[in-house]
C-alpha cells in the first residue's frame, strides 16, 4: 500500500506561501528500495515538496523516511481537523464515512464524546500510528460559516438548494456528497395519497385545517414542522414554503423525530427531508400544471423531484491535510456512495429506473403535445427510450455557461467510473438533451443535442487510454417533448434543461 | 415378571441401605474411594457435607468467594501444576449433616493424579450461535475470560469448574479464546452456520458502569413497534419463528470490574428501522469522570467493525436515575421506502 501511494506521486503546480526548505534530501520507501532525491521546496500537511529531475513532486512524508541536513523534525504526522455542521449530519452522514474510510486502511477510530455538540475522533493504524486528530463541533449556525472557513484545516459539512450550493462555491471548494428532498409525510394509515403544490401553502398559512378539504377524512391536521431556526425551515423556505406562519403546529428540533410523530399519528401531515423519512409516507407533491412526481431516491438523485437539496463539504484549503485529502478522494468512490444509500440518503450514484415505471412521463409527454411539439416528436422519442433504462445521472448546466452545476460533476465522474468498470460495455448509451418551453421549438431542440454531445465530450474527454473506444454511445435531443416539473417558476424551468443518460440492450 | 419386579426391590433396597449409609456416616470413604481422582467440593457452612470439603480457589478477588466460607480451608492454589502437592484438610471427626467439624488435620495428596487439563468445546447452532462447554476442574467457581472478535467478557464457572454459555459469534470461522486469572488458557475454533444471512449490533465494557442495550423496532405500521430490553430479550427461537431481533447479554454483574457484552441479533425484522440506545444506569457514581465502551457492528458486506468511545459524563444531578447515551450506536435501516 505504501509502494503504490509512493508511486502515485503527484506533480504539483507550487504556489504556496509556507516555510521553504531548500538543500538536497532523499525519500526512502520505508517498504520498498525505492528513493527520491531532489531538493526539498516544502513539508506541510505531512507532504514533502521536492524538485526532482522529473519535476515537481509531493511525497506523503508516512510512506518514506527522509535524510539530510534539510529534513525537517517531525514531531507527529498524525493530520489535525476541525469539523463543523450539522449534528444530525455529522452524527448519521460523515462519521460513518470517516469510519468507513478508517476500517477501509484498517485503522481503528476512537471517540471521544464530551457533550452532545463537542467530540473528538483519533484514527490510529495497527501498529500505532496516529493518522488524525479530528475535532467536532456541531450545531454552528450558518450565520458563522465564513468566520469558519476562514480557519485553518476546517471542513463543514452543509446542506442547501442547488443554487445556495452554487454561491457557496464563489467562497471556497464545494463537494456535494448527497442528494435530500423537502418531503410531506403522513401515516402509512392515512388515505391522502398526494398533494398539490397550493394545498400545501393552504396548510401551512392555515387556510386548509382539515383532512376532508384534502379529499380524506373529517379531521383536524396535526402539522407537524422542523423547528423555525433549523436548517431544514430555512431550505424549506428558500423552496417557497414558509413554515413560520402555522402558529398551531407542533415543532421539532429532531427531524428523527418528527417523522416517528406523524407516521404514528393517522391524522398528521409532517415536513421533513427524505433522509428522515423513517416510517412515515411521503407524498408526492403535484405541480401547477399536473406534472406528478414521486419523491424516491431515484428521482431525489437524478434532481428530477421538485424539492430537492444537497448535502455538501465546504473548504477553503488550498493544500489540505493529507488524511483529509484521501478522505475527499474515498468519498467520490463506490464504497463511499454505497454507505451514503445505507445511511438513508440517496447519493449521486448511479440508479437505473426503466421507462415502464415512468408513467407520469409520459403522460406528461403526451399533454405537452397538444402545444408546441408534434406528437411525431413524442412518439420517436417513445420508440427509443421503449425498453430502455433510465441512469440517475442527469446533467445541467450552470445558465449561459458550458460548466456543469457542482451536483452534476459529482454525477458525471460516478458515471464515468461506472462505464471505466465496464457496466454498460453491452449497452448502447443514449445521452439525450432536453430544454425548457420558452423559445423557438426546433432551436430548443438544437440546443437540446448541442447539450447530449457537450457531455459526451466530457466523458470522451476522461477516457485518455481509449477504455470507451467500443462503447455504443448516441447522441440525440428532444428539445422540450418531455418536460419534468412546472414551468411556472424559473427554478421549475431550469429542471427541465438537462441532458439524460439511457441505456438500453444492443439489438 | 415378578421375579424380576422382587430383584429390583431387593437391589434398590440394597443400593439405599449401603449407599445413603455410607453417603451419611462415611463420608470419608466415599471420597476416600476415589483418591485417583480427588473430588474437590466447596468449603460452605451451607454444605451439609464438611468431611473433605475443600475449597476450589483461593482468590479472595473474586465474587466467588462466599464471606462465610471456611477461611482456613482455602488451600488449593490457582494454578495447581508448580505445586509440589495439595494440602488438603479434612475433619478429624466424621462428618455428619448437623455438625460442623471443629479441628482440622492435614493430608497430602499427589497432584500427578489430579486431571487439571482445561477442555473447550464448540457446538455451532443455527443463527450464528456457538454453544461452548468449557470444563476446567481445577478453576471451581473461578471467573473465565471469554473473548471473541475482539470482545471479551467474564463469567463465572460452577462448583465443578464447568461452564455453558451460548455466544453470538461475530466471525466464521469463530476463533473462541477461555482464560483466568492465573495465566490458563485455551482456545477453539468452529465453523459458523447462517453468519451472512444476519445483522449484529452491540456494545462491550468494562467495570462498574452499568449500561443496557436497547433496540426499538420500528415498523412501517407503528402498531408493530416492539422494544428489545433486558426486559424484554426475546429468545432467539422466538426470534427466527415470528421475527424481530433478540437481546444477548453476556457477562456476569457478580464479577468485580467485570468485563460484559451486549449483541441484539436480527436476522429477519419484521421492522425496517431499528434504533438503537445505550442507557447509563446510575449516572451518578461516575460523575465528573467518564468510561470507555466499544460499538461493535457485523454486517456480512462491512464485516465486524468496533469502535471504541469514550464518554464523558457531566450535567449530574441527584434525581438522574438513568441517561441516554446519545451517537454511540447507529440505527440500522433494515429496508426503506423508496
Amino acid at each position: 500500500m505504501y509502494l503504490s501511494r509512493l508511486l502515485s506521486l503527484t506533480l504539483a503546480l507550487a504556489t504556496f506561501s509556507h516555510a521553504v526548505w531548500a538543500g538536497q534530501v532523499t525519500l526512502k520507501s520505508t517498504t520498498s528500495s525505492v528513493e527520491l532525491v531532489g531538493e526539498l521546496t516544502r513539508f506541510d500537511q505531512g507532504i514533502y515538496t521536492i524538485e526532482t529531475d522529473l519535476g515537481e513532486l509531493e511525497v506523503d512524508a508516512r510512506t518514506v523516511t527522509c535524510d539530510g541536513a534539510s529534513c525537517p523534525e517531525i514531531e507527529s504526522l498524525a493530520s489535525k481537523v476541525s469539523i463543523y455542521g450539522n449534528r444530525v449530519l455529522i452524527n448519521k452522514l460523515l462519521v460513518p464515512l470517516l469510519e468507513n474510510y478508517s476500517f477501509s486502511l484498517g485503522a481503528d477510530i476512537e471517540t471521544s464524546i464530551e457533550t452532545d455538540d463537542k467530540s473528538s475522533i483519533k484514527i490510529t493504524t495497527k501498529d500505532k500510528q496516529r493518522l488524525a486528530d479530528i475535532s467536532i463541533k456541531t450545531g454552528i449556525r450558518s450565520d458563522l460559516d465564513a468566520g469558519i472557513l476562514a480557519l485553518k484545516d476546517t471542513l463543514i459539512i452543509k446542506s442547501g438548494s442547488a443554487k445556495t450550493m452554487e454561491n457557496a462555491k464563489k467562497q471556497a471548494s464545494v463537494m456535494p456528497i448527497a442528494a435530500d428532498a423537502l418531503v410531506a409525510v403522513t401515516s402509512d394509515t392515512n388515505s391522502v395519497r398526494s398533494l398539490s403544490q397550493g394545498a400545501l401553502h393552504r396548510i401551512l398559512s392555515g387556510a386548509i385545517v382539515n383532512w376532508k378539504d384534502l379529499g380524506g377524512p373529517d379531521a383536524n391536521i396535526n402539522v407537524y414542522l422542523p423547528k423555525e431556526t433549523s436548517g431544514l425551515a430555512k431550505i424549506t423556505k428558500e423552496m417557497g414554503f414558509d413554515t413560520s406562519k402555522l402558529k398551531t403546529a407542533t415543532h421539532f428540533d429532531d427531524l428523527e423525530e418528527l417523522a416517528k410523530a406523524a407516521a404514528s399519528d393517522p391524522y398528521g401531515l409532517g415536513f421533513t427531508n427524505f433522509s428522515n423519512l423513517r416510517t412515515a409516507k411521503a407524498l408526492p407533491i403535484l405541480g401547477r400544471c399536473g406534472a406528478f412526481i414521486q419523491p424516491s431516491v431515484f428521482n431525489i438523485s437524478s434532481g428530477s423531484y421538485p424539492a430537492v437539496y444537497y448535502h455538501y463539504l465546504q473548504n477553503s484549503l488550498k493544500n489540505p491535510p493529507i488524511f483529509i485529502r484521501e478522505f475527499l478522494s474515498y468519498l467520490s468512490g463506490a464504497p463511499a456512495r454505497e454507505m451514503i444509500d445505507r445511511r438513508g440518503y440517496p447519493s449521486l450514484s448511479v440508479f437505473e429506473n426503466g421507462l415502464e415505471n415512468q408513467g407520469n412521463r409520459i403522460v406528461h409527454s403526451l399533454l405537452t403535445t397538444s402545444k408546441s411539439v408534434p406528437i411525431t416528436e413524442v412518439h420517436t422519442m417513445l420508440s427509443m427510450l421503449n425498453g430502455a433504462r433510465q441512469l440517475s445521472t442527469v446533467l445541467r448546466f450552470t445558465t449561459g455557461t458550458e460548466a456543469l452545476v457542482p451536483q452534476s460533476s459529482t454525477a458525471l465522474e460516478a458515471l464515468i467510473s461506472e462505464l471505466f468498470l465496464g457496466n454498460y460495455a453491452d449497452q448502447a448509451v443514449m445521452i439525450i438533451g432536453f430544454t425548457e418551453s420558452k423559445g423557438n421549438t426546433r432551436e430548443n431542440k438544437r440546443l437540446s443535442k448541442a447539450s447530449a454531445q457537450l457531455v459526451s465530450h466530457l466523458i470522451k474527454g476522461a477516457d485518455s487510454s481509449g477504455q470507451l473506444a467500443n462503447l455504443q454511445i448516441d447522441v440525440l435531443g428532444f428539445g422540450e417533448a418531455s418536460p419534468l416539473a412546472c414551468e411556472d417558476t424559473p427554478e421549475g424551468a431550469a429542471k427541465n434543461n438537462r441532458v439524460e443518460i439511457w441505456v438500453k440492450d444492443k439489438p | 415378571m415378578r421375579l424380576n419386579d422382587k430383584a429390583l426391590t431387593f437391589i434398590t433396597g440394597l443400593i439405599l441401605l449401603l449407599g445413603v449409609g455410607t453417603f451419611v456416616h462415611k463420608g470419608d470413604e466415599l471420597f476416600a474411594s476415589k483418591t485417583s481422582t480427588p473430588q474437590i467440593a466447596k468449603a460452605d457452612t451451607d454444605s451439609t457435607i464438611r468431611t473433605d470439603a475443600i475449597a476450589s480457589h483461593s482468590n479472595k478477588n473474586t465474587p466467588a468467594q462466599r464471606p462465610n466460607a471456611f477461611a482456613s480451608v482455602v488451600v488449593t492454589p490457582s494454578k495447581p501444576a508448580p505445586i509440589s502437592g495439595f494440602e488438603l484438610v479434612r475433619s478429624v471427626e466424621t462428618a455428619s449433616v448437623s455438625t460442623a467439624p471443629e479441628t482440622f488435620g492435614t493430608l497430602k495428596i499427589d497432584p500427578t493424579q489430579m486431571d487439571c487439563s482445561l477442555s473447550l468445546s464448540a457446538k455451532p447452532l443455527r443463527g450464528a450461535r456457538i454453544q461452548l462447554d468449557v470444563k476446567a476442574p481445577c478453576h471451581r467457581n473461578n471467573v473465565i475470560t471469554i473473548a471473541h472478535a475482539g470482545l471479551r467478557f467474564n463469567e463465572i464457572v460452577d462448583d465443578k469448574g464447568e461452564i455453558t454459555i451460548t455466544i453470538p459469534v461475530l466471525s466464521d470461522p469463530a476463533k473462541i479464546e477461555v482464560s483466568f486469572a492465573d495465566g490458563a488458557s485455551k482456545s477453539i475454533s468452529t465453523p459458523v452456520k447462517d453468519l451472512s444471512s444476519l445483522q449484529r449490533t452491540g456494545i462491550a465494557w468494562s467495570g462498574r458502569v452499568n449500561l443496557q442495550l436497547n433496540a426499538d423496532e420500528q415498523a412501517f405500521n407503528s402498531s408493530h413497534n416492539k422494544q428489545i430490553t433486558k426486559l424484554n430479550t426475546r429468545s432467539y427461537k422466538r426470534s427466527y419463528l415470528q421475527g424481530g431481533g433478540y437481546l444477548t447479554m453476556l457477562g456476569n454483574s457478580d464479577v468485580e470490574n467485570g468485563k460484559f457484552v451486549q449483541i441484539y441479533s436480527v436476522e429477519n425484522p419484521n421492522a425496517v428501522f431499528i434504533d438503537f440506545v445505550v442507557v447509563l444506569e446510575n449516572p451518578n457514581q461516575l460523575c465528573g469522570t467518564g468510561f470507555s465502551i466499544s460499538a461493535v457492528r457485523y454486517a456480512a458486506n462491512l464485516g465486524t467493525q468496533i469502535t471504541s468511545k469514550n464518554v464523558s459524563v457531566k450535567n449530574c444531578s441527584a434525581d438522574n436515575q438513568s441517561i441516554v447515551l446519545k451517537n454511540i450506536l447507529r440505527s440500522l435501516i433494515v429496508a426503506q421506502r423508496n
